[in-house]
């Protein structure tokens, strides 16, 4: 039992080396590492599983059933999050802790705003509390510069040597609105967990709430022993969720994160994890020295009344479920297009795209905005830097939402990591043969910004990079040069990759710009004559 | 940087520029082998490239012990060997191991890649060819790598970033592939070297082809191979498929930067005075359009 502890210190760490790994390894060790790590996360595979009902997105389920026998594991082995504020607690933390009451009507509140929130199409609470995302944030707007700024370091130095090992990174582009908001998670988690443990679990966090309810019955989560308790008060000063209360001798269940401190710290063994009473944290309790013995009342010592906040709570977790597969009914297949206002040819300079885009495998603008947790770890994971987190462009509810970006790179032809890692299948797990014919937007030709019409010099950048040659060069006749090609746009071959608007090099507006499908389509297979072989395979022609 | 930091780091520069074309012009003037330029026809990659260096006399005709070589291959795009789209590997390989069998103190190869830099080494298969025969491989990708330099002969391009491999090296051997290019009509061993500078969009802003033939006056290359293995004919640089490639298994290996480029586009079919950027440097005087003077060797394997 004493073990216990490291076990779970042991896991604990395991996984969030893996997580920070995942996220700094520019991309490196992505596919494997992202399926294994974000398979058990809570929120992720819960909406994975809406998305596509399938076994393997069940892990929701096992957490849920882990949680209703053991207590909350997951806060304190599998959460990221949960896990870096033990970290804080440990450095920053009083090193004698007292129990606190709940305060349960607080925490129910902020979980069901959440859930209505999310259920009418609001999901920007979700996406600001969720652990897991909010943590990938705090890693890919952080913790991944200060990374990236040591490789820069350590390959300055190396190059002084002539050596040229590591290669100095290039930065990605900065996002404002999504490093405020992670620089505020981080200093807001790191306060709450120094000054007082796993209040943000116990108070904000909406699936801690979630958990809490599940949990409060844990068969297997620890108790007191009254028989055998001395009364030293130690567990109660090592409690991180402050949830002991060793003068009543009762472990409140719906806080505790199971991180089995407890049973260790206690000399006499009175912490155990055994089944037994199940009425909430009622206990039967020895007289505390000079004490008298007496039953005593759940009410009287937490105000609240979490029985009907679960219910509460189950109802609209039902509804969630129900309004997810009722708007997955209603939700336009991918190949359909809907009818958009197509925007006007512009005569004027400034490129004006008609539709921000989302990454290949999203389907479209709506499944994506409607799934994506903005964890950003398509960003983290993005070899060309093209996935950059949204501002406003999907509107103020998507904003972290990652957008592709064509002034930091274009989507690579030969690349599905982004596709391999989303956790909550917000891009779905397509094969690098269906991506290549996903259409994400199509590129539209400013001929007036083109710098063959405005200079009369060859350019052709864009039809360079173009992967399908959607973007081909065509005689131009020019008044005053000859043997002038400008680009020409067949749409029905674009991918909307943006390798041509990246590559554009008019500035301040580009000649080329990529307006996105709304909802995305189907490209067509590039189809060329093969070219003839060469005759004279012999002869020199000089 | 003022005026007068400004005429001072040019005057360097060019006296450096002048000093270096000396150093590398003067070796093959008083080398035996009255050699321009040998063209192979009919084998593979390595074994063409054996057949011209001993046309030549050898690799130390070129390289001398305890030079710093740079080799820059085109490894511009995420595509496998048989696309064309990238010099091939093979080549690349064996060029590496006949610098440092020529005493070579170190070989170091990169590209400033156009799609990611790491997919590209590794489709390519340039990287572990490199590596198997004992060359660095650098990244390209990073703007760190790249220092601002003068180019006091340039008519458009007067400053740019080159990478400080490019700039240290005392001998540089230019692999270009031979290919179609939507943007410079054909990409030979001139364009290959827009791979050694950082800001691209500004040549292609203004007049690529003079810029293409102006970054040349910079530093010229010792030595230009180029890969016509595999030739891309339609859709370059990149190519959409195999079908855009033709199986024409030559290499061209010349002193005079021009004149490889012009033999390799006679090579494609095409007249190097059609390719404004070839035409260009001639005019320019940094080498010879005109392969009817230089001593070649024409070799059938």
């Amino acid at each position: 039992m004493k073990h216990l502890k490291w076990l779970r210190r042991l896991v604990a760490l395991t996984v969030f080396c893996a997580t920070a790994l995942l996220f700094l390894s520019d991309g490196l060790l992505a596919s494997g590492l992202a399926k294994i790590l974000t398979w058990p996360q809570f929120a992720p595979s819960l909406l994975a599983f809406c998305n596509q009902p399938q076994l393997t997105a069940l892990a929701w389920l096992a957490v849920i059933i882990l949680t209703i026998f053991f207590g909350r594991i997951y806060c304190s082995a599998l959460c990221p999050l949960g896990i870096a504020q033990d970290g804080a607690t440990r450095l920053f933390g009083p090193k004698k802790r007292r129990f606190i009451p709940a305060i349960p009507r607080w925490h129910y509140g902020i979980m069901t705003l959440t859930i209505v929130t999310f259920i009418v199409g609001h999901g920007l609470i979700l996406r600001l509390l969720e652990p897991f995302s909010a943590f990938g944030r705090i890693l890919n707007q952080i913790a991944r510069p200060v990374a990236l700024a040591l490789r820069w370091l350590a390959a300055k130095i190396l190059e002084y040597f002539e050596m040229y090992l590591i290669a100095p990174p290039s930065w990605p582009p900065w996002a404002l609105s999504s490093f405020a908001i992670a620089s505020f998670t981080l200093v807001l988690v790191a306060w709450l967990a120094a000054r007082h443990g796993r209040l943000y679990c116990n108070s904000i966090c909406p699936f801690g709430a979630l958990f809490g309810i599940c949990a409060k019955r844990a068969v297997f989560a620890p108790r007191i022993d009254a028989a055998i308790c001395t009364g030293c008060r130690q567990c109660e000063a090592i409690c991180k969720a402050d949830c002991i209360n060793a003068r009543e001798r009762t472990v409140d269940r719906s806080r505790c994160v199971a991180c089995y401190n407890c049973l260790s710290v206690c000399k006499e063994g009175a912490l155990r994890l055994r089944p037994g009473q199940t009425k909430g944290q009622t206990v039967l309790s020895a007289p505390m020295p000079g004490g008298k013995i007496k039953r005593k009342k759940p009410s009287a010592a937490r105000p609240g009344k979490p029985e009907t906040a679960r219910r509460a709570l189950l109802a609209s977790l039902g509804a969630t479920m129900a309004c997810f597969f009722l708007s997955k009914r209603g939700q336009a297949a991918p190949d359909t297009p809907i009818q958009v206002p197509h925007p006007e040819k512009p005569t004027t300079i400034p490129e004006r795209r008609a539709h921000p885009v989302s990454p290949p495998g999203s389907i479209g603008i709506a499944h994506f905005t409607d799934y994506c947790t903005a964890c950003q770890l398509c960003v983290a994971v993005c070899p060309s830097r093209v996935l950059s987190p949204s501002l406003f462009e999907f509107g103020v509810d998507s904003m972290m939402q990652p957008r592709m970006d064509f002034g930091g790179g274009y989507c690579a032809f030969e690349c599905v990591n982004c596709l391999e890692v989303c956790p909550v299948t917000a891009i779905l797990p397509l094969s690098l043969a269906e991506k290549k014919l996903i259409q994400i937007g199509v590129a539209r030709f400013i001929k007036e910004n083109c710098v063959v019409h405005t200079e009369g010099t060859a350019c052709g950048a864009c039809s360079e990079h173009c992967p399908t040659k959607a973007v081909d060069m065509v005689a131009y006749p020019h008044p005053t040069k000859s043997n002038l090609k400008i680009p020409e746009i067949k749409a029905d071959f674009c991918l909307g990759c943006g390798a041509c608007e990246h590559a554009c090099p008019t500035r301040p507006y580009r000649a080329i710009v990529v307006d996105g499908n709304p909802i995305h389509k189907k490209a067509k297979k590039p189809d060329f004559k093969p070219v003839a072989a060469p005759s004279d395979i012999d002869a020199f022609p000089f | 940087m003022d005026r007068r930091a400004f005429l001072k780091t040019a005057c360097s520069s060019v006296a450096a520029v002048s000093a270096l074309n000396f150093a590398t012009s003067a070796a093959p003037l008083l080398a035996a082998s009255p050699l321009d330029m040998a063209a192979v026809r009919g084998g593979e990659p390595d074994v063409m490239f054996d057949k011209a260096m001993s046309a030549f006399g050898g690799m130390g005709q070129f390289v001398r012990k305890g030079d710093k070589v740079l080799i820059k291959p085109n490894i511009g795009w995420d595509v496998e060997p048989e696309r064309g789209g990238d010099t091939n590997p093979k080549l690349v390989g064996r060029i590496v191991a006949h610098c440092l069998q020529a005493g070579a103190k170190e070989v170091t190869v990169f590209d400033h890649t156009c799609d990611p830099w790491r997919h590209c080494y590794q489709r390519s298969g340039i990287e572990r060819a490199v590596k198997d025969a004992g060359g660095k491989i650098v990244s390209g990708d990073s703007e760190g790598y790249y220092q601002k330099i003068a180019v006091p002969g340039g008519k458009r391009l007067r400053e740019t970033a080159a990478h400080e491999l490019f700039l240290e090296a005392d001998r540089i051997i230019n692999v270009p592939v031979l290919k179609h290019h939507g943007s410079s009509q054909l990409s030979i061993g001139m364009k290959n070297l827009m791979g050694a500078v950082w800001d691209r969009g500004y040549w292609h802003r203004n007049d690529l082809h003079q810029c293409i033939a102006d970054f040349m006056s910079f530093k010229a290359p010792t030595l230009t191979v180029v890969d016509a293995y595999l030739v891309m004919r339609q859709n370059g640089p990149r190519g959409v498929s195999k079908d855009d490639v033709a199986l024409m298994k030559s290499l061209i290996v010349a002193r005079d930067f021009v004149a490889a480029d012009a033999a390799a586009a006679k090579l494609f079919g095409v007249d190097p005075a059609t390719i404004p950027h070839i035409q260009m440097a001639a005019e320019m005087g940094l080498g010879k359009i005109d392969l009817t003077g230089l001593n070649i060797d024409r070799i059938k394997v």
